[in-house]
């Protein structure tokens, strides 16, 4: 975590942001980091293709998905550049596990290819009421007397072409926001619309970096969002962050899962200027 | 279940494992059943007996904590060794606090044997009204029930001592037409389980999911709200956690004053906005401690202090902060009971009443995914979820989508124009409240959602 080594740099972030200006409203385009990205990704692709969701066992709490079973194999989540994958064999991911809580050994599947939705996380209880032939291991239970259930593997966005540099997301940029860390989160139970905040603000004018900004959310609709996406930065940008605790099912049970990126660029999303 | 007479004697063969000055204890013994259902069929029931033992051992202001859940000798004997050998390496905890003195607890236990004998033939019969109800009308049902029941026990070496018991039951149920067109939920939670009743939240479930068809598109903005009561409780059980009185005096809060100090003793509320903790309230089944700091679990033990009502904001006034043990200390201050099992009183008006008083509203049945976006001043997003319906000249005239909001609790009760009559809520998240509907002006809604 180099925390050492970072706390010089946090206090003069800290002490910028307490005394940025606030973001005017609008639509912007935003470059997403990856320690701010992972969550977008979580919360919008990660719970939306869970087979489990999209049938209705979740629907009393959780909720269902946008993601129903017809549109498996068509529909355009995102634009040609997105490609996700659910992945319980990541190194040092935290979903990473040799078998899932069915014994099934696990597994690397495409989720979403091309932008098109190709694969729901399964478990051996309901792989084949969507016609499937095998689980794809994301059954887990969080304790000894918890009943295991359908959980998210990690869930990771394929990096750019290799030399694609956060400056070439910058660059191309007239009026937009580049997003470090996390902030507010929410997203509705169909997982359709979201708000996200984020931890540090900078302006982008004219194709570079500016001065850090202040009261930034951004609101928008899975799918809009991610067709938005016109630029991934390459590999050597790709970090892993996750979430220790993300719960699901009821008696609530808690779950550790992974999600890498590389910095990100969205078109055109709408930002607002919270309190 | 541990009897008083058994948590005692548990606990009193740990600390004599002690050798270090301090040593503080928490036994608890809880019993769960639930039963969940699906697309109108059971998909998993459960029943856990869980014994739980936390141990802190502290010397020269160097804290080690354990967790053992058997009690035999030597289970005891080795996790209280654990406690001191992490205490030995951690570094020391500058807000430490000296152990309780022997406390006087008070006479408090609201706990139903009703409840906490009942496994799922008790749950099976309402359970199966939902379902039935969702049949009936071509729907599809899905919820939960569960019962829980627990005895918890606190002492510590300098002599404190407190026992209590708890039960608490709850049904939550979701109905939604086949296509996934419409939804609608309802809830009930209860000290005693003879007071769930299955048929009323399937009849109040079905209702909505049938009323929340079509729904039409209007744009976001300020709009006057009908808040039935979850809506009410999900929002203003977010003001508990701002209520802290070091979150106020560090700027960090919506009680900063600007230039420094708190909002303590201001009016920031109408006459009739009354939010205060009552542990005693018969809704209720709460430990008869509670107070001084989040030991234990927020809400539940608080810091050991004694169990006590506390009006945080009374007739409009911000009367009281909450003071943990080590704040308050620092502050000059007496520690005060944590902000939990908290009631919003109200009023004598119906839902119907409170309706038929608005020219132009929205009519909102509970929020959802609720995060804070700005402590400073409260606000908070989240998503109108399970049924919103358009008010017109006092009526309701039809179903709208669903809206995400950005709204403050603490405006949206300075904005509240009617309350209605209060009853115990629990939403999608959180403990819950008492709470009841509200009718309050300019509450924000930025976006629409599809989803349903």
């Amino acid at each position: 975590m180099n925390l050492v080594e970072n706390a010089q740099r946090i206090r003069e972030e800290v002490i910028e942001h307490l005394n940025a200006p606030p973001v005017t409203p609008g639509k912007k385009d935003l470059v997403l980091m990856p320690s701010h990205l992972w969550l977008t990704i979580h919360e919008s692709i990660g719970h939306s293709t869970e087979l489990d969701r999209a049938l209705g066992f979740e629907a009393n709490f959780a909720g269902t998905s946008f993601l129903t079973t017809e549109k498996l194999g068509k529909y355009r989540v995102g634009s040609d550049l997105m490609n996700i994958w659910g992945d319980r064999t990541t190194e040092r991911g935290l979903a990473t596990t040799g078998f899932d809580d069915d014994g099934v050994k696990a597994t690397k599947f495409p989720i979403i290819e091309k932008g098109v939705f190709k694969h729901y996380q399964t478990i051996r209880d309901q792989a084949h009421l969507i016609g499937e032939h095998e689980s794809r291991g994301c059954c887990y239970a969080d304790n000894w007397a918890s009943v295991p259930f359908q959980r998210m593997p990690n869930v990771w966005l394929e990096p750019g072409k290799e030399g694609t540099s956060l400056d070439d997301l910058i660059g191309a940029v007239d009026d937009g926001i580049l997003i470090d860390g996390d902030g507010s989160f929410s997203i509705d139970q169909q997982r359709y619309n979201f708000q996200f905040g984020g931890d540090a603000f900078w302006a982008i004018k004219n194709g570079k970096k500016q001065g850090m900004i202040s009261r930034v959310a951004y609101q928008s609709r899975t799918s809009d969002f991610w067709q938005a996406c016109d630029l991934i930065a390459g590999p050597a940008y790709w970090q892993q962050w996750g979430a220790p605790n993300d719960g699901k099912g009821e008696p609530e049970q808690i779950n550790s899962v992974s999600h890498g990126c590389s910095p990100a660029r969205f078109r055109q999303i709408n930002v607002i200027q919270t309190d | 279940m541990l009897t008083r007479e058994q948590a005692h004697a548990i606990i009193e063969k740990a600390l004599s494992y002690s050798t270090f000055p301090e040593c503080e204890i928490s036994v608890n013994s809880s019993e769960r059943a639930f039963i969940r259902f699906a697309l109108n069929e059971v998909t998993t029931s459960g029943f856990t007996v869980e014994p739980s033992m936390n141990i802190t051992s502290a010397r020269d202001g160097k804290t080690g904590s354990t967790r053992v859940d058997e009690f035999d000798d030597s289970s005891l004997r080795e996790a209280v060794k654990r406690a001191e050998r992490l205490a030995e390496i951690a570094p020391p905890n500058p807000e430490r606090v000296p152990p309780l003195e022997p406390q006087k607890y008070p006479e408090l236990e609201n706990y139903a044997a009703s409840t906490a004998a009942a496994r799922n033939q008790a749950m099976i019969p309402h359970i199966k009204a939902v379902m039935d109800g969702a049949r009936s009308n071509h729907l599809v049902g899905a919820g939960f029930f569960e019962r829980s029941a627990e005895t918890a026990a606190i002492a510590n070496k300098q002599g404190n001592f407190g026992y209590g018991r708890v039960t608490d039951a709850g049904l939550s149920a979701t109905i939604r037409d086949a296509a996934g067109a419409s939804s609608g939920w309802a809830s009930q939670p209860a000290v005693a389980i003879e007071g769930i009743d299955g048929a009323a939240v399937a009849k109040t479930a079905v209702d909505k999911c049938l009323r929340w068809k079509d729904p039409k598109r209007l744009e976001p903005g300020k709009y006057t709200v009908v808040l039935e009561p979850t809506a009410t409780g999900d929002l203003v059980q977010m003001m508990g956690f701002s209520m802290q009185a070091r979150a106020a005096e560090e700027g960090r809060s919506f009680l900063s004053r600007k230039g420094g100090g708190t909002l303590a003793g201001e009016k920031l509320f109408p006459e009739f906005i009354t939010l205060r903790s009552d542990p005693f309230n018969k809704l209720y089944s709460a430990l008869p401690w509670g107070g001084g700091g989040f030991g234990f679990g927020f809400g539940r033990g608080g810091g050991g202090l004694p169990a006590a009502r506390m009006a945080w904001i009374e007739n409009g006034v911000v009367k009281n902060l909450f003071y943990d043990r080590y704040w308050a200390a620092k502050a000059g201050k007496e520690p005060t009971p944590s902000p939990a099992h908290l009631v919003l009183e109200g009023g004598n008006k119906s839902l119907a009443e409170l309706i038929a008083s608005v020219d132009r509203g929205l009519l909102v049945t509970r929020f959802w995914y609720i995060r804070v976006v700005n402590p400073q001043t409260a606000q908070v997003t989240g998503l109108t979820r399970d049924g919103v319906f358009l008010i017109e000249q006092g009526k309701v005239t039809g179903p709208a989508m669903n809206f995400r909001f950005n709204q403050s609790p603490v405006e949206m009760l300075k904005n509240t124009v009617a309350l209605g009559r209060p009853v115990r809520v629990r939403g999608g998240e959180g403990q819950g409240m008492i709470a009841p509907p509200i009718v309050a002006r300019d509450f924000s809604f930025t976006s629409v959602s599809d989803a349903v």
